[in-house]
């Protein structure tokens, strides 16, 4: 390009937008509409880790409703296993990916970090809430998973105790009493 | 009056964003030529990359209140023109590239010299032909004269596969130059 092009590039470029800019045809977007688009962001890195740690921390509940794997109940766990579950949370992790890639710092980190960093801490705390028994608070007091865990223990052929202390009631009146412990179930009256 | 040519990009910004819209005049004046340049050197096609770069002046004007004065201007507007130009080249363009295994045996030499002006004007030559990963460092660093900082701002990657995409770019120049000449 040579020098005279570019000038008269530049001048049309110049005019193009400085009259734009006259005529109010281009004007600057409000600081509140970045605002709310970092609050959106946020809100969606958010849900999306929420989703995946309450997703985690239900598989690994059915695992161990199900029963161990020492017993060779692997088939019953692959055939009754909610595999669209691996999947809301497999999209979820890629969401909150996706949305985490959008903060300005970000990039400063090696892929393959973030992705380890994101994909270990999502999954500590899936078993945290798990372990934890916040997930049992849910299902008796309200929470995001609490009609998919009841249905679930509903459905399925989970220990009499376990859904007695989660408060299934039709099914388990008839059954003896047992040691419940506050907001969740004693591990010893398990049979695993 | 004000003495723009005293001022910082960041300090025309304030302006622009706090008193007055024609002060946004004098960034362009500041940037239409590298980022014809940049954007030239990126698409290989000087009437496209007069488009993009006046779309990356909108764009910036348009979103001049989301940039951190704190910040270095240069990168801010170099990326959009960035985002431009690849959104550009994804929609309308094809790209030459290379096979995702071809590299030059370690044994032989990578390019030196780049920065002499006559070794430059060849590898204009050969950079269309290198896949726009390892083309686009390569144009902000011997080009635009970007710091592996800058680069690393602009295209939103860790300074360390900035210099690893640099490396290699010189490598596979090499390769492709060698033939051609």
């Amino acid at each position: 390009m040579s020098k005279e092009n570019i000038n008269n590039n530049d001048k049309n470029i110049k005019e193009d937008i400085m009259q734009k800019i006259n005529k109010k045809e281009l004007r600057m977007r409000p600081k509140f509409y970045f605002l709310i688009g970092s609050i959106m962001t946020l809100f969606g890195l958010l849900s999306t880790a929420i989703l995946s740690v309450f997703f985690i921390s239900f598989i690994n509940f059915i695992l161990r409703a199900k029963g161990p794997m020492a017993q060779m109940r692997v088939g019953q766990i692959i055939t009754n296993f909610p595999w669209w579950m691996i999947i809301v949370v497999a999209i979820s992790l890629w969401l909150g990916l996706k949305i985490i890639k959008k903060y300005d710092f970000i990039y400063k980190i090696d892929n393959k970090i973030l992705l380890s960093i994101f994909l270990i801490t999502t999954l500590l705390g899936g078993i945290f809430v798990d372990l934890s028994g916040f997930n049992r608070q849910f299902i008796k007091k309200g929470g995001p998973m609490r009609g998919a865990m009841q249905r679930y223990l509903k459905d399925e052929n989970i220990d009499n105790n376990l859904k007695k202390c989660f408060f299934i009631k039709q099914e388990t009146d008839n059954l003896p009493k047992i040691n419940c412990q506050e907001g969740g179930f004693n591990r010893k009256n398990m049979r695993y | 009056m004000i003495d723009y040519k005293s001022k910082t990009d960041e300090e025309i910004v304030s302006i622009v964003v706090e008193k007055d819209d024609n002060a946004y005049s004098q960034i362009i004046d500041r940037y239409q030529e590298k980022l014809l340049r940049y954007t030239k050197n990126l698409l290989q096609d000087k009437d496209n990359s007069s488009c993009v770069t006046q779309d990356t002046f909108i764009k910036a004007f348009i979103n001049l209140k989301s940039f951190d004065t704190q910040k270095k201007f240069s990168s801010w507007i170099y990326r959009i023109a960035h985002n431009e130009a690849i959104n550009f080249i994804f929609k309308h363009k094809k790209q030459e590239y290379l096979p995702e295994n071809f590299d030059v045996p370690e044994k032989e030499d990578i390019v030196e010299n780049l920065e002499k002006k006559e070794n430059l004007e060849i590898l204009k030559k050969c950079i269309k032909a290198i896949p726009i990963k390892y083309s686009e460092p390569i144009i902000l660093f011997y080009f635009e004269q970007k710091s592996y900082e800058e680069i690393s701002e602009i295209l939103r990657i860790p300074e360390g596969t900035v210099a690893t995409r640099i490396n290699r770019a010189k490598k596979i120049i090499k390769n492709i130059c060698q033939k051609k000449i």
